[in-house]
């Protein structure tokens, strides 16, 4: 299972992002909008899932959209406990 | 501050200041994913009436992403599709027309009193109230499965199994999905297919005075009849409807009556008046607290202009409680009898608001005129589906 760290989790969604929209990993900004990274809402679904199960928690999908970004989005997860 | 996070748990414990936020200061609210965001009552009224915005977002969605979820899942939509097939809350126009006149054909206000009371005082004597209990479990979850089950006529050895199967397939409702949910809901949708189809069977050999004895022979006699899949699918929109927001009906009705001992005095000395807490409850904290529409046209509401073809999510629960509509909206009160959207409006209005509230009804007044004092024992935990709030948990103590 997945620690609630800020690394860990980054280095994970990127290299999910990397894994569906075939970009290098070098490449995947932090701060760019998922949606310019070219995730729609079911591919930001299949992220999620495995976000779910890595962490042992329900993640809402409207949290997707809501921190919009690698680090936003990061941040709110480690932050919510 | 981002205005729309109803899934933050101050949200889900208590979303109304979120609510009157937006109804002050965003009323129609365009969320980060240009989803907008309803509140006002007059505004959620014109919209669940309007009949150019449909419903059944859901399943145009899956439709649409069906095969790129199937192929990275590995798993068929398809038990899915034939339970929404036929569900109103689902469906628009002609065909919504022509399944709900099939269902009103077989479904009409009856009293079932008697029923909900055998069923009150069998859940009542299979538990020891001598301590505390979680009355959700005992009570608020099982009163309208067993009541909707055996109007159906489901073989009552299926009780456990349907609960569990129910409660995953009815976050189908709720308003964002997730992928760990949608298979769960593929899940329960194969296992309650089964337990309908045995049923079917049965029925079929032997009729009898149930609900789905009815629909199997209204179908029969008709000119144009359902399919089967379409049958399956009003049997689950029966089980939907007289399930989980009757359960969260109950389970909100409790939970105030526990709070508030004047209440519990008050209907005491005034047994007339549970009728008029039950519909209060039903304005001030109903169980369906959303409702999700697409706009076929260009819409304008407030001094926004919405796009065509935008998902829009509108709050009954919000409506109900809009002070610049109605006066005294957000103060609970038994014997006003204000206005609200709870069982929507419109061709889509609940067809079982009737039965969800008399059960409530009977099981509040079946503990208030049993026990001396009812108290809640800590904080209720309520489930997270955004669209009908209920509770999971609600620790009681009584005192005869």
């Amino acid at each position: 299972m997945l620690t609630k760290n800020s690394n860990e989790l980054t280095t994970f969604i990127k290299a999910k992002i990397a894994e569906i929209t075939n970009l290098n990993i070098e490449d995947i900004d932090e701060d760019t909008e998922f949606g310019s990274l070219g995730l729609d809402s079911v591919r930001g679904l299949f992220i999620l899932q495995e976000l779910e199960e890595l962490l042992g928690e329900e993640i809402n999908p409207l949290i997707f959209w809501n921190y919009p970004t690698i680090r936003s989005f990061t941040e709110y997860i480690i932050k919510k406990e | 501050m981002i205005p729309w996070e109803p899934y933050k748990l101050e949200n889900i414990v208590d979303p109304y200041p979120m609510y009157q936020w937006l109804r002050e200061n965003d009323p129609v609210h365009k969320t980060i994913n240009g989803d907008y965001v309803i509140t006002k009552y007059q505004d959620v009224k014109q919209i669940l009436n309007d009949k150019r915005c449909d419903t059944g977002i859901r399943l145009d969605w899956l439709r649409e992403n069906e095969s790129q979820l199937s192929d990275q899942l590995n798993i068929s939509f398809e038990p899915l599709k034939i339970a929404l097939s036929a569900f109103p809350l689902f469906m628009n126009g002609d065909d919504h027309e022509r399944i709900k006149k099939f269902m009103h054909g077989v479904w009409e206000v009856r009293d079932y009193s008697q029923l909900i009371d055998i069923i009150i005082d069998r859940l009542a004597k299979q538990i020891t109230l001598s301590d505390t209990f979680n009355f959700i479990e005992t009570f608020a979850n099982k009163l309208p499965l067993h009541t909707i089950s055996a109007i159906l006529g489901i073989d009552q050895n299926d009780l456990n199994i349907l609960m569990a199967e129910t409660k995953k397939f009815f976050n189908i409702m709720d308003i964002y999905v997730s992928i760990s949910k949608l298979k769960s809901e593929v899940d329960s949708a194969i296992i309650l297919i089964a337990i309908l189809e045995n049923t079917f069977e049965l029925k079929f050999i032997n009729p009898d005075e149930s609900l789905i004895s009815a629909i199997l022979k209204k179908n029969d006699e008709e000119n144009n009849p359902l399919s089967k899949p379409e049958v399956l699918s009003v049997c689950f929109s029966f089980l939907a409807g007289g399930k989980e927001t009757s359960s969260g009906l109950i389970g909100n009705a409790m939970y105030y009556l526990g709070k508030h001992t004047v209440w519990q005095s008050y209907l005491k000395e005034q047994p007339e008046k549970y009728v008029n807490f039950i519909n209060e409850i039903v304005r001030f904290d109903p169980p369906a607290q959303l409702s999700v529409r697409k706009n076929r046209n260009e819409l304008h509401l407030g001094n926004r202009t919405i796009p065509k073809n935008s998902t829009l999510i509108v709050s009954m629960a919000s409506a109900n409680r809009d002070e610049q509509e109605t006066l005294h909206a957000n103060e609970f009160t038994i014997d006003s009898n204000l206005k609200n959207l709870s069982f929507g409006s419109g061709a889509h209005y609940c067809m079982g608001d009737w039965l969800g509230k008399s059960q409530a009804t009977a099981l509040i007044k079946y503990f208030n005129e049993i026990y001396h004092e009812i108290s809640v024992i800590g904080l209720p935990i309520y489930n997270s589906n955004l669209t009908i709030r209920t509770l999971s948990k609600l620790v009681l103590q009584v005192k005869p």
